[in-house]
């Protein structure tokens, strides 16, 4: 991605919390007796974008696209490679080793797995009330709160003395949740946090998510491969594909009106419940498989995929630029408001390949 | 998890049958006083809920032979320590008139040469040897775990030159360095298990720089981080507390491995310095009666081999029990 005016791709709303510039984490790949450096994995790979006071950003995008490292980079738990996050004004890369626990305070993360990030072998009021222990809150009042915190979750405060193998997986999820309010921070990074729960327990604790955020005024960038939760939850939604941001915009014009060929086809994935639309929608199948972080391709890294790709998208990077008033795409020819991907496929006059019915039971 | 989890349908409330619960084993709850329900009214469903500590122990108690081996090991401590006091006999005490005698009434084991009772020392051998193992297997895990950890957590520069540090002891011929070290420092049995403990750690600091690898990476660690916590809170709150179980197992089987080689340093006459008597010393001692009067030999040795044995048992026990790998739920 070349420099554009990218600051502008943004619509917060009120003073930022968040402000990422051309943020980039490439993991070196390293061989040989004298672990030389052979070449690098691009996970995140020049993200922009900034996040409102109390916004909703949700960030989509298939496995390995980096969108977890994205969030751990924001939280350096991993050091990015370069690249700038100002977390309410403050440069949060420039932080020393001080300073940056004092910003954990504010900065926390929800974890996808809600089996793997609970330690097993601590009762969970001491998780909960970790946090404050570490900041300076002495013992009996942290677990105080880890009761208040237990109860403002939706679970017992009586349950704190227990393990957290003796809860069920959607608890563990608010748990972890209790976990990352008790510093009373600003912004959380939410990494996956329903994917791993079942579809009722998922509808559950993303209303526990958006009535804690309405409680504490909480901003979230919330990070998901699930497009219809991002699309529950969301403000303003990004797509990215393999490390960079292909798409921004706010959540009802990208899913109703997206402009990325990418995009379009992501969410054509997407199945409908009214059975007679399900089979009469026209899906486009991606071709081929997520090309190697490693070795990206060249220009448009969609170009490999993109059914509408030209002979300039394998050369020539596209820009994220405004295609509408708040919506932003980078594709050197992103699709109108009312235009479909079949319908651009067909203009170009090449082969339309669209996914079979399932069932396949035709409609009368 | 899963198999905890049990549709509540019979609820705590029903008054002519005991709440159903679910129990990790599937075997019927009828030994649950440690275990109680949780009913969660959101999620409406309801499981038992048991401590590490006690799934362990049911875990374990259901390994016979280790619940043996453990039981035996027990007996055979407490008969080291309170023989010798019951005996008529001291361990330094010489009797020439009954010199190179077979089993008898008075002498259940028979006598050495110079007519010291065989029984007494052996047990009082027993106790040398057996002590000596645990001094060994509390230090090797000590050093072993700071070691295994500060090189598993850091990573990077600081792991490569522990690992070769751990490599480097490994590749050391261990019986060499006990002749030549065991013949200077040996004599005493604290000397001896401080040489032993020196070439013993890698062993352990290798398996413990492995599961801190393996747990450095896990979610909880992140989010502890994220939270704000140094090196020292992560190490020793969040991933020793997981490693216990793989460190007890291995601490278990170096009393074993310790026993047989402190037997063998003091067979080879580099041990414990005579009189002192230990398992090992006495088969040294009696390796010139071996066609006259094999009893003298072989009963020692049987407690060499019977030792390690059930140590060894007993830490496949403990590896079943405590192994998070095959930890159901």
């Amino acid at each position: 991605m070349t420099a554009t005016d990218r600051s502008v791709a943004t619509t917060p709303t009120g003073d930022p919390v968040l402000e990422v510039t051309d943020l980039v984490k490439h993991y070196p790949i390293r061989a040989g007796i004298l672990r030389k450096q052979v070449g690098s994995v691009h996970a995140v790979d020049g993200v922009s974008f900034t996040l409102g006071h109390t916004e909703t950003l949700g960030i989509v995008g298939e496995s390995g696209c980096g969108k977890t490292t994205l969030g751990r980079t924001l939280l350096r738990l991993v050091e990015p490679t370069s690249g700038e996050v100002r977390f309410k004004g403050e440069d949060v890369v420039a932080a020393g080793n001080r300073r940056m626990r004092e910003l954990r305070q504010d900065m926390q993360m929800v974890f996808q797995d809600p089996f793997a990030s609970l330690n097993p072998r601590m009762p969970i009021q001491d998780i909960i009330s970790e946090p404050l222990q570490i900041h300076g809150t002495d013992k009996k009042e942290a677990r105080q709160r880890a009761g208040a915190l237990l109860a403002a979750v939706g679970l017992s405060p009586e349950h704190g003395n227990r393990y957290p193998h003796e809860f069920s997986g959607g608890q563990r999820q608010r748990i972890g949740i209790a976990r990352s309010l008790a510093v009373n921070p600003d912004l959380v990074v939410l990494d996956e946090p329903v994917s791993a729960l079942d579809v009722s327990v998922q509808a559950q604790v993303l209303n526990l998510l958006e009535d804690l955020q309405e409680e504490f005024e909480l901003s979230y960038l919330f990070i998901a491969h699930d497009l219809s939760v991002v699309r529950h939850i969301s403000d303003r939604v990004a797509v990215m594909y393999l490390g960079q941001i292909v798409e921004l915009a706010d959540r009802d014009e990208l899913y109703e009106a997206p402009a990325h060929p990418y995009t379009h086809s992501l969410l054509s994935a997407v199945p409908v419940a009214d059975p007679d639309l399900e089979h009469s929608r026209e899906r486009i199948i991606l071709e081929g498989d997520l090309p190697s972080p490693s070795d990206p391709p060249s220009g448009c890294r969609f170009h490999t995929r993109c059914p509408i790709a030209q002979d300039n998208c394998v050369t020539d990077v596209p820009p994220l630029l405004e295609v509408r008033p708040g919506h932003w795409a980078s594709c050197h020819y992103a699709l109108g408001p009312d235009e479909t991907l079949v319908q651009r496929v067909k203009e170009l006059g090449r082969e339309v390949h669209l996914a079979e019915s399932e069932t396949g039971i035709t409609q009368a | 998890m899963s198999e905890q989890l049990r549709p509540d349908q019979a609820p705590a409330t029903s008054e002519d049958a005991a709440p159903r619960v679910g129990t990790i084993d599937s075997q019927p709850a009828t030994t649950a006083p440690a275990q109680d329900v949780i009913v969660d009214e959101r999620e409406g469903i309801s499981f038992t809920t048991r401590s590490f500590g006690r799934q362990t122990w049911d875990r374990f108690r259901r390994h016979k032979v280790a619940m043996f081996a453990a039981a035996l090991l027990i007996l055979l401590a407490i008969s080291f320590w309170v023989a010798p006091v019951l005996s008529p006999y001291g361990f330094r005490d010489i009797d020439v008139a009954a010199m190179r005698q077979g089993p008898s009434i008075a002498h259940p084991f028979g006598t050495d040469q110079i007519g010291r009772d065989l029984m007494v020392r052996t047990f009082h051998g027993g106790r040398f040897s057996l002590r000596i193992a645990l001094v060994v297997a509390l230090l090797t895990t000590l050093i072993g775990t700071i070691i295994g950890s500060i090189a598993g957590y850091f990573g990077g520069v600081v792991d490569t030159l522990l690992s070769q540090v751990i490599n480097l002891f490994l590749i050391v011929p261990a019986l060499v360095v006990l002749l030549v070290v065991g013949v200077r420092y040996g004599a005493s049995p604290n000397g001896i298990a401080i040489i032993l403990a020196f070439l013993l750690w890698p062993g352990i600091a290798r398996v413990v720089r492995g599961l801190f690898l393996q747990y450095r990476e896990q979610e909880f660690v992140l989010a502890a981080k994220a939270a704000g916590a140094r090196a020292p809170r992560i190490i020793v709150r969040h991933i020793l507390p997981n490693t216990f179980g793989p460190i007890i197992v291995n601490a278990t089987l170096l009393i074993g491995t310790a026993i047989i080689l402190e037997s063998t340093l003091s067979f080879l006459g580099v041990g414990v310095t005579p009189p002192t008597p230990t398992l090992g010393n006495l088969v040294n001692e009696a390796k010139g009666a071996i066609d006259s009067r094999p009893s003298t030999i072989l009963i020692p040795g049987g407690f060499v081999v019977l030792i390690a044995l059930c140590v060894n048992f007993l830490g496949d026990g403990l590896r079943d029990a405590l192994d998070p790998t095959t930890r159901k739920g």
